[in-house]
């Protein structure tokens, strides 16, 4: 059972929750988004937590994840974040400021 | 000079957000003529005035040439910044370090502001924010221009960012004054079209409007009102429909809507114990189940039933007792619309949709209800901004008319993609407790639902805390003049500004400038306008006919039906002067500041550019690269903006369940607002936990609709006898327009542009003759404003008008600022927390004045 090494970094406003522009987790090679997102959430706590997820658990829709180039679908907190025997992962987690309006 | 040069050149008009398709006609390098273009299925070859005078933009002499710096350390909204023209590189490396220790210090006090006339261009430095580390990007429309509540319905209820009728099937149109298809609103020459195809084919046209506008006038019917009490109207209607005549779309409603759920006493759903999901009563089985459960089709609508020991009626129920509060002979004496024309009105709407029917378009059999309740600025601009277009929603939701042929269809709620690339692609979908999600362009800016979380708001506009506001927020102005009291660790210290006149546009200008003066504000503007006074570099921005947009097109500037058409916005000719195009300046300062590869991954991630397309870190892109890579992520290597440049617009048609997407789509829409009442006590609390209570009304976070009086209604005052409106005209844009001498001479033909709209009985009682100088002071600012009286039996005679944003004062407008060329509303407007609807941080518009004759100008 070996690890799966995954490079975060953290873009625009999403820095105003976290206290590093990157960050180094290791996680178990079967880990999806949602595992990442929640070690995330405990390593940051609410303050990062409310703003990724909305009320009922779901990932909030301006909340984007990219992991190894390409973006991952908001609903798909399922997704595997590598390929079998694949051993690192390089992520980006961007939070969208509400950019609507007349 | 290319002498002996003609040529037409494809592009994107972007003198409003419309974006219609031009060509233009270049004559030995100088454009002489612009024309809609036949080729594309949004603007079908038509343009407005605004769109064919575009040139006389471009070649306005009073365009800014070179960057400038202000000498002037005083500011002030009629304060002479002193200008002095510096260099581009003075200008950028003094912007560029400003903000390299802004950034050092902290991010957040950046504020990106900017405005939807130019759309897609200012969505450059709004991202530039976002990556700088700022949630603060504000688009200052919320006074004068924002959908607000109406923008939050069209994603809760359409999946869509606004909303047009189906001009190609629908029968009745009942418009709460919308100049949908008569020179404003969005897709105008398009609509205008369709609006005029739809007449010839037989649509009846109802406009409630306290103006006889343009759209009135060349409707069926004209409906006088009240003005701020188009909520109760729809109150009133909706009783009718669910109380007396019975007319409803039940099958609709209990399959596409939460009206079966049954709500406990508390006003929350009860909820399985099992799955937690909101139940049903099955009548066959007698007994409540989750609303998605596999064995159950027989759903009551209607009715209270015992569940788990507690009483639930279904939100339907509750709908119908609700509304019962609102008789047309009361909602009459609100209104002043006769009770009889309220029975007949909701005859004719509840006969017209044809409840039942079906029809089959291109083989899918299909819900046929032709008609349409639209309702845009006017109705819900005010205090009661949520519920009026509560209310106003549920008409067509109620006749099961939301996205089906002949009703009131979202504005590009789905799209499927290019038959070849799959690309662009959105699609609405199911989200918790069945309820739709919102897709399209809602994702990146605001989305509503699911329920964001309630938090302390880290940003000026405070949509962390109220997670139902989605358009532009009227706290932005009010937060940054006191950021303490809202627990912002900062304060905005630097302006980034493009394309909006903000002054102009949001409430008294004092006011707004009061709370802009203490930051550095770097404005990128064609003109030196009135938000220009508050600037300490100005850079001068290129216009649409100089420039390469990112892209042309957005959700609302394609045609509802028909075709999708994509389009690109070249530059037709090389930028006058020493002007550079934002988007340029803004990937430069990104260099500058050492944001650059950040950047590009925020664009990659906002822009879906994937590899091959993706911009990679360590290098250096130009705009034009930029642009195209996503033109060929989305369309294909082959079409890039070369392939845009020769061909102009690139077309499909639109199928069927992107259209009338309803019956295709597993998702439910709300009728009970559940989550608001929630909302509303989160809202609550937090606004008791930090001490500003005093201001966060939440009152009207309710989830059935209710009317509630704007605060003008409290004014007794006799004096102060009438309420004032602004309405669009089609030949201005907000406060962009004004310094046009082409729209200028239609303006002053036109007899509403320049002049103050009074009910002929209502001037003459006050002494004033059609063509007399008229103050208006306003009650609640205490500022007045001067123009000539227009008087008119097209007024409500409690009521008057004026257009736009006139009134320019900045002396480098030479041709706006004259005199007898309109008036501010702003004047009028107060800012402040009384005349803000907290659920959707509108700005209440609605104004108590007194109206006097005076001399002169
Ligand atoms: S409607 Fe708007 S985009 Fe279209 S021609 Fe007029 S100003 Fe231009």
């Amino acid at each position: 059972m070996g690890f799966l090494d995954v490079a975060v970094s953290f873009r625009g406003i999403t820095r105003g929750v976290v206290d590093a522009p990157q960050v180094q987790l290791r996680l178990s090679p079967d880990a999806t988004v949602a595992d990442l997102l929640h070690s995330l959430g405990d390593r940051y706590g609410p303050r990062f937590q409310e703003r990724v997820f909305a009320q009922d658990g779901s990932l909030q829709s301006y909340v984007t994840l990219v992991v190894n180039g390409a973006t991952v679908e908001g609903s798909d907190l399922g997704h595997r974040l590598a390929a079998e025997g694949q051993e690192q992962v390089e992520a980006q987690v961007f939070i969208f400021s509400a950019m609507a309006g007349g | 000079m290319p002498v002996g040069e003609d040529v037409w050149i494809p592009s994107a008009c972007s003198m409003c957000y419309s974006f219609c398709a031009i060509k233009v006609h270049r004559v030995d390098g100088r454009v002489v003529k612009i024309e809609g273009n036949p080729d594309s299925a949004t603007g079908q070859g038509r343009l407005c005035p605004r769109g064919v005078s575009g040139m006389m933009l471009l070649y306005d002499p009073s365009r800014i040439n070179a960057p400038l710096k202000r000498t002037n350390p005083e500011k002030g909204l009629d304060t002479d910044p002193g200008w002095q023209e510096i260099s581009w590189e003075e200008a950028l490396d003094t912007v560029s370090e400003r903000l390299k220790q802004l950034r050092a210090e902290d991010p957040r006090k950046l504020l990106a502001v900017s405005s939807v006339s130019f759309r897609n261009d200012t969505i450059f430095p709004r991202l530039f924010a976002n990556v700088f580390g700022s949630p603060n990007s504000w688009n200052s429309g919320a006074g004068n221009h924002c959908g607000n509540a109406e923008h939050l319905f069209g994603a809760l209820l359409h999946s869509a960012w606004c909303k047009q009728p189906d001009t190609d099937y629908c029968n009745y149109l009942l418009n709460f004054g919308v100049p949908c298809g008569f020179g404003a609103y969005y897709t105008v020459p398009g609509m205008a079209q369709r609006m005029a195809d739809a007449r010839e084919r037989g649509m009846k046209h109802v406009v409630i409007d306290p103006l006889l506008s343009p759209t009135a006038e060349k409707a069926d019917e004209w409906v006088p009102i009240r003005p701020g009490t188009d909520g109760a109207l729809a109150l009133a209607m909706l009783n009718l429909l669910l109380n007396e005549l019975k007319v409803y779309d039940a099958s609709y409603l209990k399959r596409y809507t939460n009206g079966p759920y049954l709500i406990g006493d508390d006003g929350y759903y009860l909820r399985d114990e099992e799955t937690g999901k909101p139940l049903v009563w099955d009548a066959g089985d007698h007994k409540a189940k989750p609303y998605d459960a596999p064995d159950s089709e027989e759903f009551v609508l209607e009715g209270e039933f015992s569940v788990y020991g507690y009483r639930g009626r279904t939100a339907f129920s509750l709908l119908k007792d609700g509304v019962k509060k609102y008789p047309p002979e009361l909602v009459s004496q609100i209104t002043t619309v006769p009770a009889a024309t309220i029975y007949r009105l909701t005859q004719e709407f509840a006969d017209a949709a044809r409840i039942g029917s079906t029809i089959t378009i291109q083989g899918h059999e299909l819900p046929y209800r032709p008609v349409a309740v639209l309702y845009f600025k006017g109705a819900q601009g005010h205090k009661n901004a949520l519920l009026n277009a509560m209310a106003l929603e549920l008409l067509t939701e109620m006749v099961g008319a939301s996205n089906v042929p002949g009703g009131l269809l979202g504005q590009n709620s789905r799209c499927l993609g290019h038959p070849e690339m799959g690309k662009p692609s959105w699609s609405p979908k199911e989200g918790p407790d069945g309820l739709l999600v919102a897709a399209g362009g809602w994702p990146r800016m605001a989305n509503v639902y699911p329920p964001r979380s309630v938090t302390p708001s880290d940003s000026m506009d405070l949509k962390g805390m109220i997670p139902t506001a989605s358009g532009s927020s009227a706290s932005t102005p009010l937060v940054m003049k006191e950021p303490k009291r809202f627990h912002m660790p900062y304060s905005i210290e630097f302006v980034l500004h493009m394309g909006a006149n903000f002054p102009m546009t949001f409430g008294d200008p004092l006011k707004v400038a009061d709370a802009f003066q203490g930051a550095f504000q770097v404005s990128s503007s064609l003109f030196l306008d009135e938000a220009t006074y508050l600037a300490d570099i100005v850079l001068p921005d290129t216009c649409y006919l100089e420039r390469l947009s990112l892209d042309a097109d957005w959700v609302a500037s394609n045609a509802p039906g028909g075709e999708w058409c994509f389009h690109l916005r070249q530059p037709v000719v090389a930028p006058g002067g020493g002007r550079r195009s934002i988007s340029e300046v803004i990937l430069e300062i990104a260099r500058r500041t050492g944001m650059e590869d950040e950047f590009y991954s925020l664009l990659n991630a906002y822009l879906d550019l994937e590899k091959p397309y993706a911009l990679e870190a360590g290098q250096h892109y130009t705009w034009e690269e930029i642009v195209d890579r996503h033109y060929r992520a989305m369309f294909g290597d082959e079409r890039g903006i070369a392939w845009f440049k020769k061909h102009g617009v690139l077309k499909w048609p639109k199928k069927v369940e992107e259209v009338y997407w309803k019956p295709f789509i597993k998702a439910r829409v709300p009728i009970y607002f559940e989550w608001f009442k929630r909302a509303g006590e989160q809202v609550a609390n937090l606004a008791q936990e930090l001490g500003i209570a005093d201001v966060i009304d939440t009152a009207s976070f309710q989830p059935l609709p209710h009317w509630r009086p704007c605060p003008s209604y409290e004014e007794s005052r006799p004096e102060y006898d009438l309420f004032a409106f602004y309405y669009r005209v089609p030949i201005q844009t907000f406060s962009g327009t004004y310094n046009n001498p082409w729209l200028d001479e239609a303006s002053q033909i036109d007899p509403f542009t320049y002049h103050i709209s009074i009910n002929t009985q209502t001037a003459r009682q006050k002494g004033i003759k059609d063509g007399d100088w008229v103050q208006v002071i306003s009650a609640a600012t205490g500022h007045s404003i001067r123009a000539r009286a227009r008087l008119t039996e097209g007024i409500h005679p409690e009521a008057m008008a004026m257009a736009n944003c006139g009134g320019h004062w900045s002396r480098y407008l030479p041709l706006a600022s004259q005199p007898e060329k309109g008036a501010c509303f702003e004047w009028l407007v107060p800012l402040d927390w009384k005349h803000v609807d907290i659920p959707t941080l509108t700005q209440d518009l609605c104004v108590k004045v007194k109206v006097s004759r005076v001399e002169g100008p």
